[in-house]
């Protein structure tokens, strides 16, 4: 500091207390201050100081004797120090000149020693340097005021932030809890999530994701997933539909080298189909929670989401055959990244020991919050960390109560086969997909959409979309591709055949799946027709219109192919077959309640 | 765990090489940025090569500033090729199937 400066300090008017039980001191000194523009209080002792004080707490500065009667200045300076909720000075005076005297009065809490008789250039710079602090204190307050101001306006911020994506991430969950799941965030907001969804047709459909990096920047990224997650799922799309438009929209919404890597699942219970597409997160495995046993890994095949170009972006899934024993485990890196106070990392070698673990408790969850507290000392929180467990018998099938046969009693007067005679009007369309269009086609959500538009609605309409879909897979697969069901009998054949069936697809010519839909209305209630037709050669059917192959009775009960058309037998009220079998329509009345109009 | 990240770099017949050392993640962010833009400004480079044998660690964040120097070095006709990642480098490396916009060699 150049010299002068000092000289130059600000000049400010400080209230000031002296205290000293020798008038002549304390008379002097409060008539020095004075002159020096400052306003001066006395008092003769300790006791009398403090009576002051509580009086006045507006002292800038205390001037105190060190030997007084009654309270003395060391004992003052104390019992000040120990009532102020500031910083304010305090110079200690003494005719005592000791060095242990000194670091006595400054041990106390005093700032400031001088001794008798007092220089006044020495006081005046004293209270100079006292000035000096009390006004960077004042900065510091006025600093630290704002400091909490925007602390308090940021958490507020932040409160109202993840209320809103709560609401957005676990509202669209459509309280499926089917799947449990922890979800640790490293602060507060979380990069990871998980969001699960079931379709018309019971599909069961869920994604685990991580965003690029941690808090609200990563939390934000996942919003254009969520979005385009939940409205695919719900209607039932493709698990590969639904992964390329993940991909497409995550690309042209984020930032370059931000992407979400994710694994996404699909179950499909009354045909035990699971498929897997994992991007860029850690294996994902099927385990016997029973036996403790890993029956599949599903690794990362691909890059994560929103990474690769619509042309380099590859949709390949992984499929397995399920049983309802069987438990699915899903992660974020967070859990097999976590790192112990000495560098290791969990692994994903951690989390299988875990898993196969005879010794381990039940409840997955559980175990591994404590195997990581302990594995990690309980301070780690690096990363956001999420764990899936779906046990799979949590989604089997939800069957519908049956309703009685057209010509059982109960739905008196209606004519068998007679639906046309009391229908006051409809709507009816058809719709048909033919060639290699059929493998990007959508057919069965279009179709099950369609029949929502026009008014179908309810548990009525739930069972209609999955015969919808059954049927038309089924059109698909046996009449168009000519695909062997026997090949799905090994967990294995399972892969093969769905890879037999894309590749049949992309190289498929000619033939196609036609639809024909009649939603009737028919007094108090709606009837409901749809059949699906496929350019194949059919199985044969009985002079009656039954089955003479698919019939339920003739497949094997373990087997999972065939289960779509005994699916629809037991949810329609009604399945006939035409043209040779290459025709498939059911019936189903729609209860007044379930319908619009 | 607590090791510090450090990144050199030497330029020799057209190939710029960055030697990368300890934990590669976020809060690297500004270095890398600095040092990349510095070495695709340099006309004389056409490789990339990118020395992970002394990384320890590296997060998504990284992977994410890997990505933008990839695209940056497409926009100037560069190739970025990694090389020596090991141990958990690698593992994460291929969970992102960085194998696909990388050249990447042992």
């Amino acid at each position: 500091m150049p010299a002068g400066v000092d000289s130059q300090a600000p000049e400010q008017a400080l209230h000031i207390l002296v205290v000293d039980d020798d008038p002549t001191t304390r008379v002097l000194l409060a008539s020095f201050l004075r002159q020096e523009g400052h306003t001066v209080a006395m008092a003769e002792n300790g006791q009398e100081a403090l009576l002051l004080f509580e009086r006045d707490r507006a002292f800038d500065l205390f001037i105190i004797d060190v030997t007084m009667p009654v309270m003395d200045g060391l004992t003052l300076s104390q019992a000040l120090k120990a009532r102020l909720e500031r910083w304010v000075p305090i110079i200690l005076i003494s005719a005592n000149a000791e060095e242990r005297s000194q670091v006595l009065g400054l041990d106390v809490g005093a700032d400031y020693y001088l001794t008798k008789p007092v220089s006044f250039p020495l006081l005046r710079a004293n209270v100079r340097a006292s000035q000096r602090i009390a006004s960077l204190q004042r900065e510091l307050e006025t600093t630290n005021d704002s400091l909490v101001n925007y602390f308090n306006r940021i958490n507020a911020d932040n409160d109202l932030a993840r209320e809103l994506l709560d609401r957005i991430l676990y509202q669209s969950e459509e309280n499926d809890t089917s799947a449990r799941y922890i979800i640790s965030p490293a602060g507060d907001f979380s990069g990871d999530m998980i969001i699960s969804t079931r379709s018309p047709a019971q599909r069961y459909y869920s994604m685990i994701a991580d965003a690029t990096g941690h808090g609200l920047p990563a939390a934000i990224t996942l919003m254009p997933a969520v979005e385009t997650f939940t409205r695919l799922a719900r209607d039932g799309y493709s698990l590969e539909t639904i992964v390329r438009e993940l991909n497409t929209r995550l690309r042209e919404s984020l930032p370059r080298g931000r992407f979400v890597a994710a694994t996404l699942i699909m179950v499909e219970p009354h045909t035990h189909r699971l498929e897997i597409w994992n991007g860029g997160s850690p294996a994902a495995y099927l385990i016997d929670n029973t036996e403790r046993t890993i029956i599949k890994q599903f690794p990362a095949r691909h890059p994560p989401l929103g990474v690769l170009a619509d042309d380099d972006f590859d949709v390949r899934i992984q499929s397995h055959a399920h049983r309802a024993e069987y438990t699915l485990v899903a992660c974020t890196d967070g859990v097999v990244e976590a790192e112990s106070a000495d560098g290791a990392m969990f692994g994903s070698r951690g989390l299988e020991a875990l898993l196969v673990s005879k010794e381990r408790d039940d409840d997955i969850l559980l175990e591994l919050d404590r195997t990581l507290d302990r594995f990690t000392g309980g301070g780690d929180g690096r990363d956001d960390r999420t764990l899936l467990v779906l046990p799979l018998e949590n989604i089997m099938p939800v069957i519908h109560p049956l309703r009685p046969e057209m010509d059982e009693p109960g739905l008196d007067g209606v004519p068998e086969g007679g639906h046309e005679e009391r229908s006051s009007g409809g709507w009816y369309f058809a719709i048909g997909v033919r060639g290699d269009v059929l493998s990007e086609a959508e057919l069965a959500p279009t179709v099950n959409g369609m029949l929502s538009h026009v008014g179908l609605m309810g548990e009525d309409a739930d069972r209609a979309h999955v015969c919808v879909t059954e049927l038309i897979n089924n059109a698909i697969d046996h009449g168009v591709l000519g695909l062997d069901s026997s090949l799905k009998q090994s967990p294995d054949g399972f892969d093969q055949y769905f890879k037999e069936r894309r590749s049949r697809l992309r190289r498929l010519k000619e033939g196609g799946v036609f639809v024909r839909a009649h939603l009737d209305r028919m007094g108090d209630y709606q009837s409901l027709r749809v059949a699906v037709s496929d350019s194949g050669s059919g199985f044969g059917v009985g002079p009656d219109g039954e089955a003479l192959m698919p019939r339920a009775g003739d497949l094997p009960a373990h087997a999972p192919h065939g289960r779509g058309i005994r699916l629809v037998q037991r949810l329609a009220d009604r399945l006939v077959f035409h043209d040779g079998g290459s025709t498939a329509e059911f019936h189903i009345t729609v209860t007044a309640h379930s319908a619009r109009n | 765990m607590n090791s510090d990240f450090s990144l050199s770099y030497t330029v020799d017949d057209g190939t710029a090489l960055l030697t990368l050392r300890g934990r590669f993640d976020f809060s690297q962010y500004s270095v890398f940025k600095e040092e990349q833009t510095r070495v695709l400004e340099k006309p004389e480079v056409s490789n990339i090569v990118l020395d992970f044998a002394g990384l320890e660690y590296l997060d998504s964040a990284a992977l994410g500033i890997l990505l933008v120097l990839n695209d940056r070095a497409k926009e100037h006709q560069q190739t970025v090729t990694i090389r020596h990642a090991r141990g958990v480098v690698r593992e994460i490396l291929d969970v992102a199937h960085f194998d696909r916009m990388f050249t990447i060699e042992d």
